[in-house]
């Protein structure tokens, strides 16, 4: 067990830990299963405007409402594996107290971008809902409906660079994954 | 402000956050947040969301995930052995038959899925061992599994071609099937190539008759033909349907899946559990392309508002550079930064930069951004820090990194010869995107 594992937390954390990445998993099997919709939509509309001669007017707004719910909940998750696009150059030359020094400022800088992208996204959700704001396109809903989505992903994904960062120190402080 | 202060501190404060190791996304974030505070104050902070609602619900973005899938569902599904095993038949008795058979079937792997990285790692596993075995020299063998996974990216369908059109805003289906011809063209000269060095120097690749005395080099070519033609299939469903004018872009990604799913049936290969690896990996891949636009668009709406772009090209005009000097500078700038720096970031970063200048200079937009996907797909392959060089490393650990770094080298430069050809004859790039018509 790592030190400040989440395992060794309060019965209370370690099930709000817990809750946590279980919304994780299942937003990312959605977002998994979003994307077979995505292909679903877009050969019905293929195939209804060649062989029925019935275009539709929603496919490419149902589309694009689902690419959104596949980036915003699929990123809590490529947090949690540590997944995200880096460059890492840098750790090479750096001595163990330093690259462990360097991932901490990374982790406090990723938790306070994340906070605050989820912050002005999420003000922004809020607007759309209290002035009833609307998508401009031939299916229109909503616009909250996907935009909470937004919100969703950033905070989750701080909550899980927060986690990292409460582990503790090392190996178990792994900021970044997939790597240049 | 000034525009170059703006500029050069925001890409000082960007490339420092990059190289100490920030993830990506997140030195945009900061960058945009900061960017969007000093312009605007918090008032401005809705631009900032509604950048990132609006890119991710661009539509031509949806084909991102679609070719992903559609790229994994055919690895998985046995797909790409029978391709091998029947090419393996195709290829004529002789000297250096590996190396040709290694850089035509990338080819072909290619307009079957978009990722380098696979395609080196599965070549790296299947065909690499295979080369070593039958005594094929291990560092021209590493180039040319290199060389036929730079391949991939240029030839359609490509998520990298589909983020440049996005980005620069032309159109996706006519930068997708502009890089049919110079995918053909490099596949061409790497062939030449391969043939010219094994003839001047034999012992690169073993005896013919010792070659192809596998069983698999054996059988009847009729088979090995019928074999290979439902592949063509999902690739007609993908640029045949896009060059028939029947589907956009996204539709094709669509129906190449589907086209994907039945060739994998038709193989035995198809599975719940295979589907739903596909799906969880298509998602994986995607969202961590596009989360790094959705936050980094407001880059280059920052540069607008900072009179930047506009400040770029009257400075770019008062340079008085001859057309094909600033093609070189365009193109050599990326070239090195792409050694260093993940693809879709630096063509976040450069595209918006870029546009101004090609439009005073009235380049050809699909043709220049058809020569910054070749640049870009060179970045994988150029030590030390190409991310194609470490696929090919991982799937073969016991190989030196030295030799695969030396492997490498050649191929590129012949990729830039092919881009000295491709700049001085443009009717490769853009020929077919011309019969494509105005869609």
């Amino acid at each position: 067990m790592q030190p400040g594992s989440d395992a060794q937390r309060s019965p209370i954390v370690r099930r709000l830990c817990d809750l946590h990445d279980r919304v994780t998993t299942a937003g990312f099997a959605l977002a998994a299963a979003l994307v077979g919709a995505i292909a679903a939509a877009f050969c019905y509309e293929v195939v209804a405007r060649y062989f029925f001669g019935a275009p539709t007017a929603w496919t490419y707004d149902v589309g694009c409402y689902l690419l959104a719910a596949v980036i915003f909940l699929s990123i809590p998750e490529m947090t949690r594996r540590s997944a995200h696009i880096h460059v890492n150059l840098i750790f090479d030359y750096l001595s163990p107290a330093g690259v462990r020094m360097l991932r901490t400022a990374i982790g406090v800088l990723a938790v306070a971008a994340c906070l605050i992208a989820a912050w002005i996204t999420g003000s922004e959700t809020w607007r759309q809902y209290s002035q009833e704001v609307w998508t401009l396109s031939a299916l229109p809903i909503p616009k909250w409906w996907v935009s909470i989505l937004i919100p969703y992903g950033l905070l989750s994904s701080a909550l899980h660079f927060l986690r990292q960062l409460g582990r503790g120190t090392g190996e178990t402080l792994l900021i970044g994954g997939a790597e240049r | 402000m000034t525009w170059w202060v703006a500029l050069s501190g925001g890409l000082v404060l960007l490339l420092t956050l990059f190289l100490l190791g920030v993830p990506i996304f997140v030195a945009f974030v900061v960058l945009n947040v900061i960017g969007v505070f000093v312009f605007f104050g918090v008032a401005g902070f809705g631009l900032f969301a509604n950048s990132i609602y609006s890119t991710a619900t661009l539509g031509a973005l949806s084909a991102v995930p679609l070719f992903i899938v559609m790229g994994e569902i055919l690895f998985r599904s046995g797909a790409m052995d029978v391709l091998f095993d029947s090419l393996d038949r195709l290829i004529g008795r002789i000297r250096g038959r590996q190396y040709v058979l290694c850089i035509v079937l990338s080819a072909i792997l290619g307009a079957l899925s978009g990722a380098a990285m696979a395609v080196a790692g599965l070549l790296g596993r299947s065909l690499f061992p295979t080369m070593r075995k039958r005594g094929y020299d291990t560092q021209f063998s590493a180039g040319t599994i290199l060389a036929g996974a730079s391949l991939d990216p240029i030839i359609p369908p490509s998520v990298l071609a589909v983020i440049i059109a996005t980005l620069a805003d032309v159109s996706a289906g006519k930068m997708l099937v502009a890089g049919i011809l110079p995918g053909l063209l490099l596949t061409g000269m790497f062939l030449i190539y391969v043939l010219i060095r094994v003839r001047v120097t034999p012992s690169l690749a073993p005896d013919v008759d010792a070659d192809a005395a596998d069983r698999k080099t054996q059988g009847s070519v009729f088979m090995a033909l019928a074999r290979m033609v439902p592949s063509a299939f999902v690739f007609f469903m993908v640029m045949g349907l896009i060059m028939l004018g029947v589907a956009t872009p996204t539709e094709a990604a669509a129906t190449g899946v589907v086209g994907a799913l039945v060739l994998a049936a038709y193989y035995r290969g198809l599975s719940w559990k295979m589907l739903t690896e596909a799906l969880a990996s298509a998602a994986t891949v995607a969202s961590l392309l596009l989360i790094i636009m959705c936050s980094a668009v407001m880059f280059s709406q920052l540069l607008t508002f900072s009179g930047a772009t506009r400040a770029l090209g009257q400075f770019v005009v008062g340079l008085e550079l001859p057309a094909a000097l600033m093609l070189l500078a365009m193109m050599a700038l990326p070239f090195v930064l792409f050694m260093f720096l993940d693809q879709v970031a630096l063509m976040l970063v450069l595209i918006p930069i870029y546009q101004p200048i090609i439009r005073i200079y009235q380049f050809d937009e699909i043709w220049f951004w058809t020569l910054f996907l070749v640049v870009a797909t060179v970045g994988g392959l150029t030590p030390p820090f190409g991310y194609v060089l470490f696929a090919l490393k991982s799937a073969a650990p016991d190989v030196p990194m030295t030799t695969i770094f030396r492997a490498s080298w050649p191929f590129v430069w012949i990729i830039c010869g092919g881009m000295l050809v491709m700049a001085l004859v443009p009717d490769i790039i853009t020929l077919l995107p011309r019969l494509m018509g105005p869609r």
